[in-house]
């Protein structure tokens, strides 16, 4: 082992306990390379395959140059922000209501053992409906407008949310709530002051979840019924543009990214931290 | 503490307080209780008959190998169970529910990871219908009271297992209950951070003149810190003797005499009234406990 030298020095010198780490940990930079280099490495190899397939005679892939250019000159002429601010509107709008609704049902399920009996089969069952499905039906009954895609949005994530928060309750600890019961929480006060506190880890895991369904049932229903980024997108394939396209699959999933690794993955790294659960599977 | 008449009247007959430790009110009454359970092999006695009689301000331990329902016994008096059969009083009253007058002190982890440590001891206080300020001068009063006024904002995973307990301690004893019911609380705590809390909960239980109530499976555990000590037996789950600890506090786990007496407990751990007429200094409490023999229902 060659951490032998470092391992002195690695102890912060507010650590309390006794604890020694039995691998010194790497210095900030080396850390920062290890971290960095291989998605680099991948971005890179990406790059330069896309352009290969893209310079081929036959194709009408456009090369990631051109299509970069695309994009910025999309980003500048606002053209593309206005799209993606609607669908991003509707998305609030959309997630909200799954969000109140999937969590307010999931801790009913969770804390009501004959509604969860009755009900959770189906929800696992949703929960792998391709949200698609729901289109035609929601323009049959609300028609083309974006009441039907916020319904289509809202119906594809409940689910996942609706369940997520059901397993976080299930999973409180027994003694938690038996103790909260010898300090005098009762009903209400037991819910808002002890399950749902205990169980917001797996709440927030659950609408993580939920955001990701939420956003890919949006699209769809934009790309069908023709609003928002849909239409930009519907445009660009009426005039053949594939860079227009490309950038568009590039700006989703960048808004994607940022919603999750900034908004999700930080709440539940606080969330996590502050309990002392420990904090897995985050790249970013 | 207000005299119950009824139950100290029906106490006379009962072989209770003849060890010269007077005590004018019972805390805790269990007559004939048994639990059932469903087992994979069938319907199974968790608790056989169990009686027992815990006179107010008293220190009594439970001890009994696993599988006993010593713990059972505990979640019964916590009101977290109800009885298949049998009585249970707590001052005369019917247990119906967990409540604030018998506050639970649990194995581990049953404090809120959500919460800091202040704001655990102020959570039953603010259930009881303090103010902030008013709950937050007792919690600081309590958390001083277990030695650990400096971490009252820190997080309950930065805490060693032993302030946990303290912290736990601390935050049901702010809510002044009559009985505090402790369930194997120092099982995962290293050997050091025991003999400290064992010292501190005397300390605290001879100051406040609560009654406990203390499981554990460690006949040592047992004898230094109860009054009484109660051995029960498992399949079914029966009180087997209650043995006296007529020692002086504080006693310490190493103490000759605390070691000499676990060793007659231990003894009626493991065989039930082999060891009557040997017993090292105190009164075997054998007609105390439901006689082995007895008809099983």
């Amino acid at each position: 082992m060659t951490t032998a030298s470092t391992a002195s020095t690695a102890r912060r010198p507010g650590e309390t306990s006794g604890e020694e780490r039995i691998v010194a940990p790497r210095t900030r930079s080396s850390r920062t390379v290890s971290v960095l280099v291989p998605p680099l490495v991948t971005a890179i190899v990406g790059l330069v395959g896309w352009q290969l397939l893209a310079s081929r005679p036959s194709t009408s892939l456009t090369g990631p140059v051109t299509t970069l250019r695309t994009l910025l000159a999309l980003t500048y002429n606002g053209q593309l922000a206005s799209d993606l601010g609607r669908t991003l509107v509707l998305m609030g709008i959309g997630f909200s209501g799954s969000a109140i609704a999937g969590v307010l049902l999931g801790l009913v399920l969770g804390s009501n053992s004959l509604a969860d009996r009755g009900l959770s089969p189906y929800l696992v069952g949703l929960q792998s409906l391709p949200s698609a499905v729901w289109i035609p039906l929601a323009v049959i009954i609300g028609g083309t407008n974006v009441t039907s895609v916020i319904a289509v949005t809202v119906l594809g994530a409940i689910p996942s949310i609706a369940i997520g928060t059901r397993d976080a309750v299930h999973s409180i600890p027994p003694l938690i709530i038996r103790a909260a019961q010898t300090l005098g929480a009762r009903g209400r006060t037991m819910m808002t002051r002890v399950v749902v506190p205990a169980a917001l880890p797996g709440i927030v895991d659950g609408l993580q979840h939920g955001w990701a369904f939420a956003f890919r049932s949006l699209i769809a229903a934009e790309l069908i019924l023709g609003t928002g980024i849909g239409a930009f997108l519907g445009v660009a394939k009426k005039e053949d543009r594939v860079d227009k396209v490309l950038s568009v699959v590039i700006s989703v999933l960048i808004v994607g990214l940022v919603v999750d690794r900034l908004g999700f993955a930080r709440i539940r790294r606080t969330l996590r931290r502050r309990r002392g659960m420990p904090v897995v599977g985050d790249l970013l | 503490m207000s005299a119950q008449p009824d139950t100290t009247a029906a106490l006379a007959h009962e072989p209770h307080a003849g060890d010269g430790q007077v005590h004018d009110d019972v805390a805790l009454h269990l007559h004939d209780v048994s639990r059932y359970y469903a087992g994979t092999t069938g319907r199974g006695h968790a608790l056989d008959n169990v009686s027992l009689d815990i006179a107010c301000g008293e220190f009594v331990c439970i001890v009994g190998p696993s599988g006993c329902g010593k713990s059972t016994l505990l979640d019964i008096l916590a009101g977290h169970q109800q009885p298949d059969a049998g009585e249970v009083l707590a001052h005369g009253e019917r247990i119906d529910g967990p409540g604030r007058r018998r506050m639970v002190v649990f194995q581990e982890h049953a404090l809120f990871p959500w919460l800091n440590v202040i704001e655990n001891v102020e959570f039953g206080l603010h259930r009881a219908g303090h103010d902030q300020v008013t709950a937050r001068r007792i919690a600081h009063n309590w958390l001083e009271r277990v030695h650990l006024p400096d971490v009252a904002t820190a997080r309950i995973h930065e805490l060693s297992g032993g302030m946990k307990q303290r912290v736990a301690l601390a935050r049901a004893l702010s809510l002044d209950p009559e009985v505090l019911l402790m369930d194997e609380p120092f099982a995962a705590l290293d050997a050091q951070t025991r003999d400290h809390l064992h010292a501190e909960v005397q300390e605290l239980w001879q100051d406040t003149g609560k009654t406990i109530v203390f499981v554990t499976h460690n006949v040592r555990e047992a004898v230094v810190l109860g009054d009484r000590v109660a051995v029960m037996a498992a399949k079914p789950g029966r009180m087997r003797a209650v043995v006296n600890v007529p020692l002086p506090r504080t006693r310490l786990l190493e103490d000759p005499e605390v070691v000499a007496l676990a060793r007659v407990v231990g003894h009626y751990l493991r065989d039930g009234a082999a060891l009557d007429g040997e017993v090292f200094d105190a009164t075997p409490r054998d007609e105390a406990a439901p006689t082995e023999t007895a008809d099983a229902p």
